[in-house]
Parts: structure tokens; C-alpha cells; sequence
């Protein structure tokens, strides 16, 4: 049990009233009582702590009966009684007499006092209290309500829910809703303790009151139009919204970026342009190839960008008044259009941009005097503020067939070539395509291929018709490439997987097959044709499993180009060259090789160009049947037809035979051509003959010498003349290759080769 | 570069045609055709050799079809659409199927239709080989006045002088 300890005013406040009490006594005997009184009250008021009281003290007060045996527990009780109680000897002399004192219990309490006088366990006088039930009566207690804020820091003492009164209007901070009294509710108060503050913009931890910048944005708020929003300061229309969000700042009816298109001023009302402008996005149908890639999807067509195709913009007479081009995302721009005049949009399916890199790609309508296609929106006035036009080319499809006319298609195409394009420009950023013009019209059966500079894309619906055909359209450009960039001595003609192929065909269709993979970023290439476009073939370039692999099938050539150029590793192919690498050799080494274009001339060159990767070349070639390649002319192939080029020299002769083991239609097989190489030392004129040597069947010899460094043919041996064929020319001096055939393809049938000068 | 021979190739002129009188044939000529020697996609080994009799309105004009593959297995399988001018004479199976045998073998097929008018009509193959593509190959049979065309409007020309082919686009205006 603790006891209170009594407060020095307290002490002197019973100096002061035990100084005027007055006594019925003598005055020297009063005098010597009053000073023994004085002793026991001060040691009352001194909590015990000095001026212990004697039992010469007592006896000096006048107390009789106290001795050794109970001083002690009086002092003790003293301590416990109200300073009131001993204001006499009288009633000091109670106390002994009736023996109050006494703590019969032993629980420190005399009996007296004690409300449990027999009980050790109740420990109490009259009046004491127990707030927090402790057993610690609260006149002992130094937290009374136990809420572990001493009662001398606690404003609420007896009120464990509460300590803290920060406003002092008598209800505590736990249960006050304005802790601080400033009005502003604790839950929207920033500062819930701080009467002068109570929000914090930018949580920088001063008040909105005391901070200069409230919101954080380096602009102080007195020069802050908006000093509680970090994301506006200025606000030059005064239209409350600043000019950060503000799309016309100036409020002049012009918006910010037209104004700045146009270069006036967006900040000054009195700065505006005077035109308008239209803008837009050009967009074509694509629709889809199915997701097992047989077959046209029409349930899932898509709008996709018309890209880099000419826009313009014409008045009512049709007379341009703006040219453009879109960009990659389909977008044109018009700008400094005149305010309220009819104009519409005309967007042609045409790539043209001068300039480096430049190019010119048109889709034409072949069977309308070549017309090129276009597309037109509505005539309708400028107006007076900017406007958008959106224009799609719809694929003409009506649910069950084609009902409309087919405007997408031209832009389908282009779509495609343009991806074609940007591989080259990946690997030359500056390079000039020479002028491509495509050939498509609804209805056309006239083939898909490409020739000088020119495709033709089939469009007879139901039939075959491929201008959503991708790969085929990428194929057939990738021979356009090879044309213009590089050099293609392939003398065309049809062809198919399965087939062993002269050479210089096999390479041309294996790389068009190639190219369109890499073109597209995608390995599965697909034909769609038949009822509805539901019909078609497939192949995965890197899978397809090859009936006859070797240097003589587009096949084979189709995986090997294909896996020097993709990042994926399977198989032998461990290489990832991309197709810069591919499109150096294209445009160096194959262009003015000796030999007739092939994979021996292509290779030959990429593992010169790539020695550290030669042997992952020749391993994807290997994967092919194909031995190491090592030089232009194929030397040392031992299977099948070899392709050796025999030499003939100026007046010998040299005999041939082709051969039609793999076929002759087309005269495009392995074996149907025989090469010869042919150096010419001397500028004069040379005639070249070559007759027929055995047989009696008729036989009609065909023959072109090909200069290899000019590129171009000398001569043409191509007549309808029976078992010989001969041509005279000036030669220059160069070395030429030599391209011998039969048109009849008669078999067995031998011819002797020879030019004199 | 690239260097070939075309063997004769029928033009292929004229759409549909509406003609108030027929003109007649004197002798039927033959109009043949091929595949060969024509640049030509990715597809399956297959090319055609065809003749067709032009004749008149009502006559009986011979097709003969011959396709050479060099592909030595597996089978061809040949759909036939025939435009709804010309009437087959007899029964014509319109799907085949032939086993294929290699190089130098000869798949024929041989049928006659009668044009019922004027113009150039269309027979249609659709020859596909399991796991090496298709083809289409277009036949022209000239009945009558082959050469009637359809009146075509005046083209445009753009800014340039070029003749253009003018579409509506879906256009969608915002101001």
C-alpha cells in the first residue's frame, strides 16, 4: 500500500490554522501541548518522513499511555488519519484509549479506520475508492483508471477511455469529433490537433495555412492560378480550366495543336489561323485467313492502316488542293484548308514517296486500261473548325458473298508489300525501289506472278482470288526484289514442292517461298481459293517435310534462306543472321556472280560475308542433303543431274545433252538445261552455233548468252528453227555463261555447241 | 531476268455478252491453250494442255483437257465448274480423281458443251494434290461472236492524267 504524500501548501496551510488554534490549557502547559501537537502534525504532514514523534512527545502533548509496546503503531495510524483528527489531546487521547491504533489484521489499516478490521485482505478505510478495481485504493494509486498515462499527465484521470483534452472543452480527444475545435470535423482534418491548420495539399507536412507552395509545383501560390492542383499553374483564358488540360488555352475557337500546326500563336486570343484542317485516318477490310490457315475468315474481318498510300484532298471540281501520304498508323493530315468549301477525301491505292528512301507502288485495274484504283469519301463543306474524315475501304462481303464492290482489296495488297518493303528498308534505310505496279481486278483469272516490274494478282471470288493471301502477294514480291535488287536467271515456268528443278528456278521459288515468311514475320504460308474463299493449302516453312530435299527443290532452298534468317533454333539450325546479312549478299556477290543464280552462288557468298557462321550454314544445308557449299558452280555435286558447267572456248566445240529424267514440261526441270561458260578475251563479232549431233527426231535448240558483267543477255537463240540455231554478235570482252536447251525436249537428243570469231 | 517461250495462248476477251443476233461460225476453229511455259505461283505440280472448238450458238463444241504432273504418287483430284452459258452434252462428272504416276503421264479429260449464246464462257478446273497445293486453271470456249464486250463507263483521270477506278469509301466525318 502506497501513501499519498501531502502538498507543501497543504503543510502550510495546517502551520497556519495549527498557529491560531487556540486551547483551554495554562498558558505554559498549553504552550508545552501545543508544541508537542505541533511535532505530531508535523510529522503527519511530512508523510512520515521526519519529526517522528516520541513518546516524550506524546507525553509533552499531554497523551498519557503511550509507551515502547504501541508508538509505533500509532505513528503509524497518525500518517493514515485525516490532519483533522489530531487537532487536540483530546483526541489524540482517544485514539490511544480506544485503542484505534491497533491492526489487529496486519493489513497496515488500524482499527480505527479499517472498514475490514479483522480482514488482512481488505486493506481500506472509510472513503477510499478503487477506479480501475486494481486493489490499490486511488489515494495510493498512482493510475488510477489504469490506462497507462499517470494520473499527473492525465486529464482524465479516472477515465481509462481518455487522456488527452488538447481543446479543453471537457471532452476528451477520443471521444471529442473536433479534437482541436477548429471547426473541421477530425476525420477531415488534416491536422486534427492543430486548431490553426487543417489540410495539407501536397502532404508535404505543413498545413495549407503556413506552406507557400501548397501543392508542390514550384510555382509559390501567389503566383499560382491554380495553387492547390500540381498539374496546372496558368490558366491564360481564365476559363478555370488550365491550360495544361485546356485544349484551346486562348479560348479563340481554335485548338492548341491545330495552332500549332498552323503556327499562330495558342496563348493569344487575337492569334488564329484562318483556315482549318482535316485530319483523319485511312483504313482498309482485312480479312483474315482461319485459324487452322485454310480458308478465309469473313466472321473476323478487321480494319487495319492503310499505310504510306497517297491522300488528297479535292475541291468540288475534283482539282487537288492537298496532297499527302498517310503514315504507319493510317494518319493524314490537311492543314490550311480554306473555312467552308466543299472538298472531299481521295485516297489512292498508291505508295509513292520521293526522296531517300523513295518508291512508287500503284494497284491498277488490268482490265480497265489500267486504272488506278481509288477511293473516294462525300463532298462536303470544310466548315469552320477542324474536322476528321475516316475513311475504310469495306471488302465488299455481304455475309454469304461478295455483294459490294471490292474496294479493300488494292489496299490489302498494298498492305502486304509495304511490310515487304520495310525489311529492306531494316536493312537499308535509304534504298530506291525501282517502280512496282499490281495488277488485280475482280474477276481476273490471268495468273498470280510477277514479271518486270509488274504483278498479277488473281481476283476471280469463288475460284481463286488472292489478295488476302499474304504470303502468296509477299512471295511474289520477294521475286520482284530478287529482280530489281539483285539478279534472277530463272527462266519461271510452273513448279511445285515436289519437284527437282533446274537451279536457277529452284532458288527463285525457294527464295520467293522464304521471303515471304520473313516479309511477314510468320513461317506458315497459305493459299486460300475455292466456294467462299474456303478452301486452300498450307505449309510451315520450317517443318515441311521435303519429298525430294536437295539443291535442285524450292523446298529445301525454302528452309534453308528461311533459317539463316529466323531467331528460332530446331534442328541443325542454330543460326539467327536476320535479313541484313542476306540482303548484302543480295544485293553484292549475287548480282554479278558467274555462275546462274542458285543456293551454290547465294551460299558461297553469305559464308564469305559470315565466315565465323560458315558451319552453321553448312550444317541447315547439310539438314537438306545438301554437301558443304563451297563454290559458285556447285562443283563436285555427284547426285542426280549435276550442275556442271562445261567451258567452251573461242572454236572448239562442245557437245550436250539435256536431259528430262524429272520432267520436261516447262523446260524448267533439272537436266532440261545445260550450262556452258564462255570467255571472250577479244571485243570483235562471234558466231554462235549450236546443232543438233544425233537423232532423227526433230529438235529445236534454244540458246542465251548471258554477260555477267553487264548483266544483260548478247544473245538470244530462240527461233522455231529445226536442229539448229546460231546467232552472230559483237562481243565484248567478258566472261558469259551459256544456257543450252532443246524446246522439244526430245529425249536422248545431243548438241554440238561451238562460237567462232 | 527472265527469258521464256509462250506456246499459243487463246485471248481471253470479252465478259458476258447481250447481243441481238448471233453470228455464225463457218467451220469450227480450234482454240488451244496451256499452262506451260507461265510464271506461276506456289501450287502443285500440275499443268494443263487444252483445246476448245469455237463454234456457233447451239453447236457442239469439243473440250479437251490434258494435265501432266510430274508428281509419281498420291492422287489428283479435279473439280470442274462449268459456266451456266454452256450445256454439257451427256453426262459429265464433274469431280475426278486420277492416281498419279510420274513424269510424262497424261491425265485427259474430254467433253463437249453447246453454247447457248454469244461470247466467251469460262470452264473452270480446280485440280488439288493432297500436301502439295492446288491449281486453277480458267478454259475459255469462244461461242458465236466471241469478241461482244460490255459497254464500259468513261473512266476518270486524277490530277496526273492517269485513268483512275473510283470507289465509294465508309467514310466518317467528326467536327
Amino acid at each position: 500500500m502506497k501513501l499519498k504524500v501531502l502538498t507543501p501548501m497543504l503543510l502550510i496551510g495546517l502551520l497556519i490554522f495549527s498557529g491560531c488554534g487556540g486551547g483551554g490549557s495554562s498558558g505554559t502547559t498549553s504552550s508545552i501541548g501545543q508544541k508537542g501537537l505541533a511535532k505530531i502534525k508535523a510529522y503527519k504532514n511530512s508523510g512520515g518522513t521526519s519529526n517522528v514523534p516520541t513518546e516524550a512527545d506524546y507525553a509533552t502533548a499531554g497523551v498519557v499511555d503511550v509507551n515502547a509496546s504501541n508508538i509505533t503503531a500509532l505513528n503509524r495510524y497518525i500518517l493514515l488519519l485525516n490532519i483533522s483528527k489530531i487537532d487536540t489531546k483530546s483526541e489524540l487521547q482517544g485514539i490511544v484509549d480506544n485503542n484505534d491504533y491497533v491492526d489487529n489484521d496486519g493489513d497496515g489499516i488500524g482499527q480505527g479506520l479499517d472498514t475490514s478490521p479483522d480482514d488482512p485482505d481488505v486493506p481500506f478505510m472509510d472513503g477510499d475508492s478503487d477506479t480501475d478495481s486494481d486493489g490499490t485504493p486511488n489515494g495510493a494509486d498512482t493510475d488510477d483508471d489504469n490506462d497507462g498515462v499517470l494520473d499527473t499527465a492525465d486529464a482524465f484521470p479516472l477515465d481509462e477511455n481518455e487522456t488527452i483534452d488538447t481543446d479543453n472543452d471537457g471532452t476528451g480527444n477520443n471521444a471529442d469529433t473536433d479534437d482541436d475545435n477548429d471547426g473541421v470535423l477530425d476525420t477531415a482534418d488534416a491536422f486534427p490537433l492543430d486548431a490553426g491548420e487543417t489540410i495539407d495539399t501536397d502532404n508535404d507536412g505543413i498545413g495549407n495555412n503556413a506552406d507557400t507552395d501548397d501543392d508542390n509545383d514550384s510555382v509559390l501560390d501567389v503566383n499560382d492560378a491554380f495553387p492547390l492542383d500540381e498539374n496546372e499553374t496558368i490558366d491564360t483564358d481564365n476559363d478555370g480550366t488550365g491550360n495544361n488540360a485546356d485544349t484551346d488555352d486562348d479560348n479563340d475557337g481554335v485548338s492548341d495543336v491545330i495552332e500549332g500546326l498552323a503556327g499562330t500563336d495558342p496563348l493569344n486570343a487575337l492569334s488564329f489561323p484562318t483556315t482549318v484542317a482535316i485530319s483523319g485516318k485511312i483504313t482498309y477490310d482485312l480479312v483474315p485467313v482461319n485459324s487452322n490457315h485454310v480458308g478465309l475468315d469473313y466472321t473476323n474481318i478487321t480494319q487495319e492502316a492503310a499505310k504510306n498510300v497517297v491522300v488528297e484532298l479535292l475541291n468540288a471540281s475534283n482539282v487537288p488542293l492537298d496532297i499527302t501520304t498517310t503514315d504507319d498508323a493510317g494518319d493524314y493530315n490537311f492543314i490550311g484548308i480554306t473555312l467552308n468549301v466543299d472538298v472531299k477525301v481521295r485516297v489512292s491505292a498508291k505508295m509513292f514517296k520521293i526522296g531517300a528512301p523513295n518508291w512508287d507502288v500503284q494497284v491498277v485495274n488490268n482490265n480497265a486500261e489500267n486504272s488506278l484504283y481509288v477511293m473516294e469519301g462525300s463532298l462536303v463543306s470544310s466548315g469552320a473548325v477542324d474536322s476528321s474524315r475516316n475513311l475504310n475501304a469495306p471488302s465488299g462481303w455481304g455475309g454469304s458473298s461478295y455483294t459490294g464492290t471490292r474496294v479493300a482489296a488494292p489496299f490489302a495488297m498494298l498492305d502486304t508489300i509495304n511490310s515487304a518493303m520495310s525489311k529492306i528498308l531494316d536493312a537499308n534505310a535509304t534504298a530506291t525501289f525501282p517502280p512496282l505496279k499490281v495488277n488485280w481486278y475482280a474477276g481476273s483469272t490471268k495468273g498470280t506472278y510477277y514479271t518486270d516490274g509488274k504483278l498479277f494478282i488473281v481476283g476471280d471470288a469463288n475460284s481463286d482470288t488472292d489478295e488476302y493471301d499474304d504470303h502468296v502477294i509477299a512471295h511474289e514480291w520477294g521475286h520482284y526484289y530478287e529482280d530489281k535488287f539483285s539478279r534472277s536467271d530463272s527462266v519461271g515456268g510452273s513448279h511445285g514442292s515436289g519437284d527437282r528443278l533446274d537451279i536457277r528456278v529452284a532458288f527463285g521459288e525457294g527464295w520467293g517461298n522464304a521471303f515471304s515468311g520473313i516479309a511477314l514475320d510468320d513461317s506458315i504460308y497459305f493459299d486460300t481459293a475455292g466456294s467462299n474463299q474456303a478452301s486452300g493449302f498450307n505449309f510451315n516453312l520450317e517443318t515441311q517435310t521435303q519429298d525430294t530435299p536437295g539443291w535442285y527443290s524450292e523446298a529445301s532452298i525454302q528452309r534453308i534462306l528461311y533459317d539463316i534468317y529466323d531467331t528460332n533454333d530446331d534442328g541443325s539450325d542454330t543460326l539467327s543472321l536476320g535479313f541484313a546479312a542476306m540482303h548484302q549478299v543480295f544485293v553484292g556477290t549475287q548480282k554479278t556472280t558467274d555462275a546462274y543464280t542458285s543456293i551454290f552462288t547465294f551460299i558461297t557468298a553469305l559464308k564469305a560475308q559470315n565466315f565465323g557462321d560458315a558451319e552453321a550454314i553448312d550444317s541447315i544445308v547439310g539438314s537438306e542433303n545438301i554437301a558443304a557449299i563451297n563454290d559458285i558452280f556447285g562443283t563436285g555435286r555427284t547426285n542426280f543431274v549435276a550442275p556442271n558447267y562445261e567451258v567452251l572456248t573461242v572454236g572448239t566445240t562442245v557437245n550436250v545433252c539435256p536431259t528430262y529424267t524429272y520432267g520436261s514440261v516447262n523446260t524448267n526441270k533439272l537436266g532440261n538445261h545445260k550450262y556452258l561458260k564462255v570467255n571472250i578475251g577479244t571485243a570483235e563479232s562471234y558466231t554462235l552455233t549450236v546443232t543438233r549431233s544425233n537423232t532423227s527426231a526433230t529438235t529445236d535448240p534454244d540458246f542465251q548468252l548471258y554477260n555477267t558483267n553487264t548483266e544483260g543477255y548478247s544473245m538470244i537463240g530462240g527461233g522455231d528453227n529445226p536442229n539448229t540455231e546460231t546467232k552472230t554478235a559483237n562481243l565484248a570482252p567478258a566472261n558469259y555463261l551459256l544456257d543450252v536447251s532443246d524446246y522439244n525436249a526430245v529425249d536422248g537428243a545431243c548438241f554440238d555447241v561451238n562460237i567462232t570469231n | 531476268m527472265k527469258l521464256f517461250t509462250l506456246v499459243c495462248m487463246a485471248s481471253l476477251l470479252g465478259t458476258t455478252p447481250s447481243m441481238a443476233f448471233t453470228a455464225k461460225v463457218k467451220a469450227p476453229k480450234l482454240v488451244t491453250g496451256t499452262s506451260i511455259g507461265k510464271y506461276a505461283k506456289p501450287g502443285a505440280p500440275v499443268d494443263i494442255r487444252y483445246t476448245t472448238e469455237h463454234v456457233s450458238v447451239g453447236d457442239t463444241s469439243i473440250v479437251s483437257l490434258k494435265l501432266t504432273s510430274t508428281a509419281s504418287s498420291g492422287s489428283m483430284q479435279v473439280a470442274i465448274n462449268i459456266d451456266k452459258s454452256l450445256e454439257t452434252v451427256g453426262n459429265v462428272p464433274l469431280r475426278r480423281s486420277f492416281n498419279l504416276e510420274g513424269v510424262g503421264k497424261v491425265y485427259p479429260l474430254d467433253f463437249s458443251v453447246v453454247g447457248s449464246s454469244d461470247g466467251v464462257f469460262y470452264i473452270k478446273l480446280f485440280v488439288e494434290m493432297k500436301g502439295k497445293g492446288f491449281r486453277v486453271f480458267v478454259i475459255p470456249v469462244h461461242v458465236g461472236n466471241a469478241k461482244v464486250k460490255k459497254a464500259r463507263k468513261a473512266l476518270q483521270k486524277n490530277a496526273q492524267g492517269e485513268n483512275i477506278s473510283v470507289s465509294k469509301a465508309v467514310e466518317t466525318i467528326k467536327r
